[in-house]
């Protein structure tokens, strides 16, 4: 659990105590130093989070490195082992932004597990949003998904966005207004993979739905999470490597940049 | 002969052929311009820039291709039938004109019963992704055009090869001209650059992009200034939006792609179709002609990067938006094709 003393790691802190509901859960409570100005209030910051943590986790262990923030939660990440990092976003800004680059945004990106970014914390997590774009690696996101939200009693809904476009008169016009239910109904290559997400939800016992919106993918993914009034949006970290990093859009990052809510990216 | 050497064969022949009859109507549209031009003066059918946008518009609509009422553009300026700012204008007129044609064929379909979305989906986001970067471009082209920007630029044909032109195409254009009015020439020379590019459409190799690792270009989504780039490379190739737009079709077998992915391979595509322009105002051997084509080049390509690099989500949601719109009822398509036509004939009248 990552804290530059901002009121986002409170927040960050806060939420990921519904995630940490079961016992035995070891936490490590990290602050990164980047300026001594900022000393003080990382170490007050972290004092407050253990308190707070404390009556529920017997394994809580603090940790304060110094540095480039987004490089020492990487170190910390490669040689802690962990499963989950959680960080608040308190985002840098303009030029800061475009020089340094977000935090959240190098770490979700080079970091060896999962992650959860906290933006604002809700009263409690109730629903979550799992976004899919098909394929083996989005079953693995619904997976993940779904333990967090039997862990959590959440609600969980899967959503894959089209934005397909016909090419031609030969195009088969009906998937680009399908509902999920019907392309489900048809046996397309995205009915089949809501139905396995389905399965995933039933065998996980997590009460939830599968969902398909038509529009572009980001466009789609922030209409739903808005009207759905999700705690937490579900996202894969699948970044292409080599030449297919150059070619692909990183929709994570965009995700992670327009969505005012917890993101929790997981890592395949 | 193996069937593979035998295609391979033909479209050889095809490209041979599609480029001697180019070569040969841009010589013939030269000399039929010099008869034309003071015609074209007397009658002031072309008498300033918005006038000739709404000339090379229409003139792509009736041959339904943009690539040679741009070549007859360059002939007409050859001659100094029009200035510098009407070629630049006329020139972008018949892109703006050639977009329709991709459109038009959906509209064909429209009226077999097909759905509206289904018809004309492609050929509306490629219409309006044409129009919202020409018109910006066309202001910034004509800026460029008028101060001078790219004066500097003078590229032609090496002396070597314009003489081995003149020397091949020189015998048999003098054997038309003494067989056709002077009038005539140019028509001939218009006639023959369709047949050019019909024949090099043939020649045209039919790329399988989807077994060159773009196979799940419907599924994935791809950068912005990727696709961009894809779309500029395959249209030099293929010279034509509309053929570069149809190499799409193999990478789906379901016959669609992402609409992210979509726009910025047209804006690519619109730069590099003006290729076939720009050789035409080589072979002119007119540095002023070249520096028009360049410019049109440029100014559509710095729009379009502009467009990437900074307003890119708004301006896709702009485009479908649009296109949502206008495919919505038959009322507001309609609308939308009697200002396809009607707009050019305004600008022709003004």
């Amino acid at each position: 659990m990552c804290s530059d003393g901002s009121e986002t790691s409170e927040h960050a802190a806060r939420f990921a105590s519904y995630l940490l509901k079961a016992p035995g859960n070891q936490v490590t409570l990290f602050g990164v130093i980047e300026s001594e100005r900022e000393a003080g209030a990382i170490k007050h910051s972290l004092d407050l989070l253990f308190a707070r943590l404390r009556p529920a986790h017997s394994e809580i262990a603090i940790k304060i490195a110094r540095g480039h923030a987004a490089e020492e939660i990487l170190k910390e990440a490669e040689t802690g082992g962990y499963d989950l990092i959680v960080a608040g976003a308190r985002g840098r800004r303009g030029l800061t932004r475009f020089l340094l680059g977000s935090t959240s945004s190098r770490v979700v990106q080079y970091a060896p597990c999962s992650m959860l970014v906290v933006k604002r914390t809700p009263e409690e997590l109730r629903r979550m949003l799992v976004c899919t774009a098909g394929g083996a690696p989005g079953l693995h996101d619904v997976r993940f998904a779904a333990q967090v939200a039997a862990a959590t009693e959440a609600r969980l809904t899967v959503l894959h966005v089209m934005s397909q476009i016909a090419l031609s008169e030969d195009s088969d016009l009906y998937d680009l207004e399908a509902s999920a239910e019907e392309l489900m109904a048809r046996g397309t290559r995205e009915g089949l993979h809501l139905m396995a997400a389905l399965d995933i939800l039933r065998q996980a016992e997590v009460v939830g739905e599968v969902k398909v919106r038509h529009g572009l993918v980001l466009d789609e993914i922030e209409g739903e999470a808005r009207e759905g009034g999700y705690d937490t949006i579900v996202v894969g970290a699948h970044f292409a490597r080599g030449v297919s990093r150059l070619l692909l859009d990183n929709v994570t990052s965009d995700v992670l940049e327009k969505l005012n809510a917890a993101v929790l990216v997981v890592k395949s | 002969m193996p069937r593979l050497s035998r295609l391979h064969l033909k479209k050889a022949v095809y490209g041979l052929a599609g480029l001697f009859f180019f070569i040969l109507a841009i010589q013939l549209m030269k000399a039929g311009a010099r008869a034309l031009a003071p015609l074209l003066r007397e009658t002031s059918l072309i008498r300033n820039p918005l006038n000739a946008l709404g000339f090379g518009w229409l003139g792509a609509y009736f041959i339904l291709s943009g690539s040679p009422v741009a070549a007859a553009t360059l002939g007409l300026f050859n001659s100094d039938a029009i200035d510098t700012a009407q070629a630049f204008m006329m020139i972008n007129g018949s892109r703006m004109g050639a977009s329709f044609i991709v459109l038009f064929v959906g509209f064909v379909y429209l009226l077999r019963g097909q759905e509206p979305k289904r018809s004309l989906s492609m050929g509306m986001v490629s219409l309006l992704t044409t129009w919202t970067t020409y018109v910006p471009a066309m202001l910034l082209g004509y800026s460029a055009l008028s101060n001078g920007w790219l004066n500097h630029l003078h590229f032609t044909a090496s002396s070597r090869l314009a003489s081995a032109v003149d020397a091949i195409f020189d015998p048999i254009v003098n054997r038309i001209i003494t067989l056709a009015p002077d009038l005539l020439v140019f028509v001939v020379g218009l006639g023959v650059v369709v047949l050019a590019f019909n024949l090099i459409d043939r020649a045209l190799p039919e790329l399988n992009l989807g077994k060159a690792g773009f196979g799940q270009a419907p599924r994935l989504l791809y950068r912005p200034l990727v696709m961009f780039v894809l779309g500029a490379a395959v249209t030099s190739m293929s010279m034509s939006v509309s053929v570069s737009l149809g190499l799409l079709v193999p990478l789906s077998a379901r016959g669609y792609v992402r609409a992210e992915n979509v726009i910025p391979y047209i804006m690519g595509a619109n730069v590099t179709t003006f290729v076939d322009t720009l050789v035409a105002s080589m072979l002119m051997n007119n540095p002023a002609a070249f520096a028009v084509v360049v410019t049109e080049m440029l100014s559509v390509a710095i729009v379009s990067i502009v467009i990437l690099l900074i307003s890119y989500r708004g301006y896709e949601r702009l485009i479908l938006g649009l296109v949502g719109t206008i495919t919505r009822s038959r009322r507001n398509l309609s609308i939308f094709l009697l200002a396809l036509v009607g707009t050019p004939i305004v600008l022709l009248l003004i």
